[in-house]
């Protein structure tokens, strides 16, 4: 191969960012890369980039920061359960430091005595890290549209995924997990975000 | 104290001999019951007129506000809903929303349901509000607008539609549930299958 | 009503126990109302004589056999009222009872659903459950359009007759009637022609169901949705008070606000079905600046910096004079005062105006009478049909001056001889003259004829637009000063001024206001074309905005708060009923800060109170009248 990993990996957000490319159709695949795998592939040779190991790695080991913070964290819970099994994304790890984790599920309503909290955490937590929003309090301040909840956990830190529902359903925390692994995976690794 | 042991670890050893619970869950999918209140379709009569007649009660019954309608007069020769009125937007925040259920509760012409659908998540906020064309039961090969009753499959003529003139008051909003149409693809059905 | 001599002796009579004092003459239901107790009622309103045709009002009187109709029995010493007892109940369930038999079920399509009297009264004393089928009901025609603004639905009808009686009492036009006898009775136009009244939009307002509803408002939105607020009819100078009905910052109806004194809670037509004209969305939003010949969006302080730098520019190059000041009779008094303050005081130039048209030789003489005090007057007389083609509502007054208390209404053409009018006026009384201002003069003629004939007479007279006569008050003329004060130099009329820029004598315009007075007129085109500078601030877009050379968006009148003056003098407030698209700050605010830009500081915070309070010293005459009283001119002043 003509090409040296290290070379595509840095090539790839080169050429994004110079719109000399679409956005890949499929997540961590793009055209040029797909005809040199399927090239290696004909010779029995499996070949990966190391953007896309990063990706896999990181989509595959997501470790929550605990924050529930009402009735959703109930479901939150029942979804790293032997039923749900939150486990099986790899994310069954809920750690009660923030140093330790890259994912913060905002659980329920943050008030606006918690929102400096809740930054302070997420600033706590090493890059690369995540944020779903779940529920309809986090999403927007839900039925609480009063002075004391913030209206959408949005307006302290950047949220990656937000799931309605009041609560949501574990499937729904699932589901949002799933499409944070879609959204990981298609994440330039060195962390150009949408 | 062997014994203890093996006395312990007999529900670990039985269980390890069971099937595991665990859901296999984007594979495999819990029947929902047929009761959940996920995310709300707006349903169609059998001709493929819309049920929702623009009343607003389901907004009114809201206890979050996430609904907004603006209705509009039908108009007699294309009507989108039977009767006078009708929804010209008609809009959901699902974010905001609590699914309760209220303004399936108070919808008068049991146009609004909740549905089974749970998968809800997403990237944007601004994908969250579902407008009536993502709400809207599919019909396929029918576009009122275009169209018109005539072709439909016999079902309220818009001249006796159940709340405009003439005789028919069996309708919509007539409070007998013997009287309403039936409804055909209502809640529940499919169990886990999404109908849209 | 009761009058000063029968004040004295009052009548007692108890209510549930409750003991009120009522003028003798009082019907019960009222007498119940000032003790505090509702008694629920479809056909009796306020406005209108009693019929009891209902039968909902019912209440036992002790010493009657029967339950007694409180909106048509009059009160007696020593009455026992009672509205609560089971008899009462029963009669009202079985009342409900029977308007539900026929009534269709219709509410989640009825416009009235929410704010309706008949679902309001089912909820609090109806019987809860229908005994008969739905199938079974009789039915009407719905949805028939009596008229472009009128829809009728004769099943939701409960011939309450309160339409038949509006047109029989209070516009004499008798349109509606009902027609067929029992079950088949309906309401309906004779023969189903379409309704020529100009007063179509009372009729939703008075039924008490949805039978009679608004075409304009059909289906817009639902009670809950809308913000209300009081505010003033922004059609004509006679000042109606309404209610601004709002969902998501659009007007979506204008509701009656009864002020006796002004319209007798009736509105025109055009007033009411008027206000799409403020939902319009050809709006200025964004302060604009030419900047090296090229036009474009510049911040809020930028542009007033701009603006006050080119008039200043042009009055140091050219003197005062050569800046002309245009305002507008839709501004409010605040605006006026400061627009006058700030052309006189800190531009200096005396060429200040708010109409096309010169505006000579008016005095408050001219506005002595008031709207309700017609109805103190032996003899009305119209100078032609201009005051009621201005102001329609006052066709209601003159009809209730004329048939409910039997005066005497004198309509003369606009050339008429005063000493032959005199002649058919009664031998003594107060003789109202009514008169738009376009015919003052004949009207003050008129006046002073009667007065030498030994008549007591005082004129009315009708202006143009919703704020003409504040414009007048506060001197945006250029001929008077604030409290029509004499100058010592007058400046140019609008069209004058105009001319003046035209032939190049005035350099800048400073125009405020929607200026529809003037974008209508070629002459206002060309000025803006001549003219170095043109500072605009207004709320639509049109010749002025396209023509400035630095914009500033303006509010409609619906925006705004502060007050007007209707034709009468009597100063009501306008409240912000919507809020604009944009955040830059009101007009009452522009002006004040332009003024500062000018060097020249209003010395209060631009808001409509206390800026009130600053002209209420300027003009003693509307001190403390902001509340909705009549300013009031010494005579001769």
């Amino acid at each position: 191969m003509g090409l040296s990993t290290r070379d595509e990996v840095l090539a790839v957000p080169r050429l994004l960012r110079a719109g000399g490319l679409q956005a890949p159709a499929l997540p961590g695949v793009i055209p040029a890369e797909r005809d040199l795998a399927d090239a290696a592939a004909q010779e029995g040779i499996f070949a990966t980039t190391v953007g896309k190991v990063i990706a896999w790695g990181r989509y595959s080991s997501l470790w929550p920061a605990t924050f529930g913070l009402a009735c959703c964290a109930i479901e939150m819970m029942a979804a790293s359960n032997a039923r749900f099994d939150l486990a099986r994304f790899g994310a069954e790890v809920f750690r009660a430091s923030p140093r330790q984790s890259d994912l913060m599920i905002v659980a329920g309503r943050v008030s606006q005595k918690m929102g400096p909290v809740l930054r302070q955490i997420y600033d706590q937590m090493p890059d690369p890290k995540w944020v779903i929003s779940m529920g309809a309090c986090a999403s927007c301040g839900g039925i609480f549209n009063n002075y004391a909840i913030i209206q959408g956990v949005d307006k302290v830190v950047p949220v990656d995924v937000y799931i309605p529902g009041c609560p949501p359903r574990p499937e729904g925390l699932l589901d949002a997990v799933i499409k944070l692994q879609k959204k990981i995976a298609a994440t330039p690794v060195n962390g150009i975000r949408e | 104290m062997f014994r203890e042991m093996v006395g312990g670890l007999r529900i670990t050893l039985r269980e390890m001999m069971t099937k595991p619970i665990t859901i296999q869950y984007p594979e495999e999918q819990r029947p929902v019951p047929p009761r959940h209140r996920g995310r709300h379709i707006l349903h169609r009569y059998d001709n493929g007129l819309e049920k929702c007649i623009g009343c607003e009660l389901c907004a009114g019954a809201c206890p979050v506000g996430c609904i907004y309608v603006q209705a509009a007069e039908n108009d007699p020769q294309h009507p989108v809903s039977p009767g006078e009125r009708y929804a010209v937007r008609y809009e959901i925040n699902l974010m905001r929303c609590i699914y309760c259920g209220y303004c399936a509760e108070a919808c008068p012409t049991e146009a609004i349901t909740l549905g089974p659908r749970l998968d809800l998540a997403d990237y944007k906020r601004e994908r969250l509000v579902a407008t009536k064309d993502d709400l809207l039961e599919a019909w396929p090969g029918f576009h009122p607008m275009a169209q018109g009753v005539a072709e439909g499959r016999g079902a309220p003529a818009p001249q006796t539609s159940p709340l405009g003139a003439g005789s028919s008051h069996q309708g919509p909003a007539g409070s007998a549930p013997g009287l309403r149409p039936p409804i055909p693809g209502s809640r529940g059905s499919g169990g886990g299958a999404a109908p849209i | 009503m009761a009058d000063a001599s029968t004040v004295a002796e009052l009548v007692n009579i108890s209510v549930d126990g409750r003991p009120v004092e009522v003028p003798p003459g009082t019907l019960v239901w009222d007498a119940c109302e000032k003790a505090g107790i509702f008694v629920p009622v479809y056909c009796a309103h306020k406005k209108l004589e009693p019929v009891a045709v209902c039968r909902m009002c019912l209440v036992e009187v002790e010493g009657l056999p029967k339950l007694q109709p409180a909106c048509a029995t009059r009160v007696a010493p020593g009455m026992v009222v009672r509205t609560q007892t089971e008899q009462v109940r029963k009669f009202r369930d079985g009342n409900l009872e029977f308007l539900l038999l026929n009534h269709p079920l219709d509410c989640p399509v009825c416009d009235r659903g929410g704010e309706c009297d008949l679902q309001d009264f089912t909820q609090r004393y109806g019987p809860g459950r229908a005994r008969s089928s739905i199938t079974e009901k009789v039915h009407f025609d719905k949805a028939v359009k009596l008229s472009d603004k009128i829809m009728l639905d004769q099943e939701r009808c409960i011939l309450c007759w309160r339409c038949v009686r509006y047109y029989e009492e209070i516009t004499g036009e008798r349109e509606i009637v009902l027609q067929e006898r029992g079950v088949h009775t309906v309401v309906d136009s004779f023969e189903r022609q379409p309704l020529q009244s100009q007063f179509q939009g009372n009729l939703p307002e008075i039924c008490p169901v949805g039978a009679l509803t608004h075409r304009q408002y059909r289906f817009r939105a639902r009670p809950w949705d809308l913000r209300r607020t009081a505010s003033v009819c922004s059609h004509c100078s006679y000042g109606c008070n309404i209610f601004v009905d709002a969902r998501e910052e659009q007007i979506a109806r204008y509701a009656s606000n009864d002020n006796p004194e002004v319209d007798d809670s009736w509105l025109c037509d055009q007033g009411r079905y008027g206000f799409p004209e403020l939902n319009r969305p050809e709006r200025v939003i964004n302060p604009e600046a030419r900047v090296g010949g090229l036009r474009q969006a510049v911040s809020y302080q930028d542009a007033v910096a701009r603006a006050a730098g080119a008039l200043l520019r042009v009055r140091g190059d050219h003197g005062g004079t050569s800046v002309g000041v245009l305002g507008s009779p839709r501004m409010t008094n605040e605006e006026a005062f400061v627009l006058q303050w700030l052309a006189r005081e800190v531009i200096a130039t005396p060429h200040v105006d708010h109409r096309y048209e010169p505006l000579e030789g008016i005095s408050p003489e001219q506005f002595r009478l008031g709207i309700a005090e017609l109805e103190g007057c032996d003899a009305v007389v119209v100078i032609g049909d201009r005051p009621e083609r201005l102001s329609p509502v006052l066709t209601l007054r003159l009809y209730k001056v004329a048939n409910k208390l039997g005066r005497q209404i004198l309509r003369v053409p606009e050339t008429f001889s005063a000493a032959q009018v005199v002649k058919q006026l009664p031998a003594a009384g107060r003789i109202g003259i009514v008169a738009a201002q376009a015919d003052r003069a004949a009207a003050m003629g008129l006046r002073a004829k009667a007065g030498s004939a030994g008549r007591e007479a005082a004129v009315l007279t009708i202006t143009e637009a919703v704020n003409s006569r504040g414009c007048q008050d506060l001197g945006l003329l250029p001929n008077v000063g604030p409290g029509y004060r004499s100058l010592e130099h007058s400046g140019l009329f609008g069209r004058q001024l105009l001319e003046a820029a035209v032939a190049g004598q005035i350099k800048a315009l400073l125009v405020v206001g929607d200026g529809a007075d003037f974008e209508a007129e070629g002459l206002f085109h060309e000025a803006l074309a001549k003219v170095d500078v043109a500072v605009v601030v207004t709320a639509w877009q049109g010749v002025a905005s396209r023509a400035a050379t630095v914009l500033l968006p303006g509010r409609t009148i619906a925006e705004k708060a502060g007050t007007v003056t209707n034709t009468e003098g009597r100063v009501q407030r306008v409240r912000t009923a919507v809020e604009p698209k944009f955040t830059f700050p009101s007009d009452l605010r522009i002006l004040g800060d332009l003024a500062a830009g000018l060097g020249s500081d209003l010395g209060v915070q631009a808001l409509a109170a206390p800026v009130f309070e600053l002209l209420a010293a300027a003009v003693p005459a509307y001190r403390g009248c902001q509340a909705g009283l009549r300013a009031h001119w010494e005579p001769g002043s």
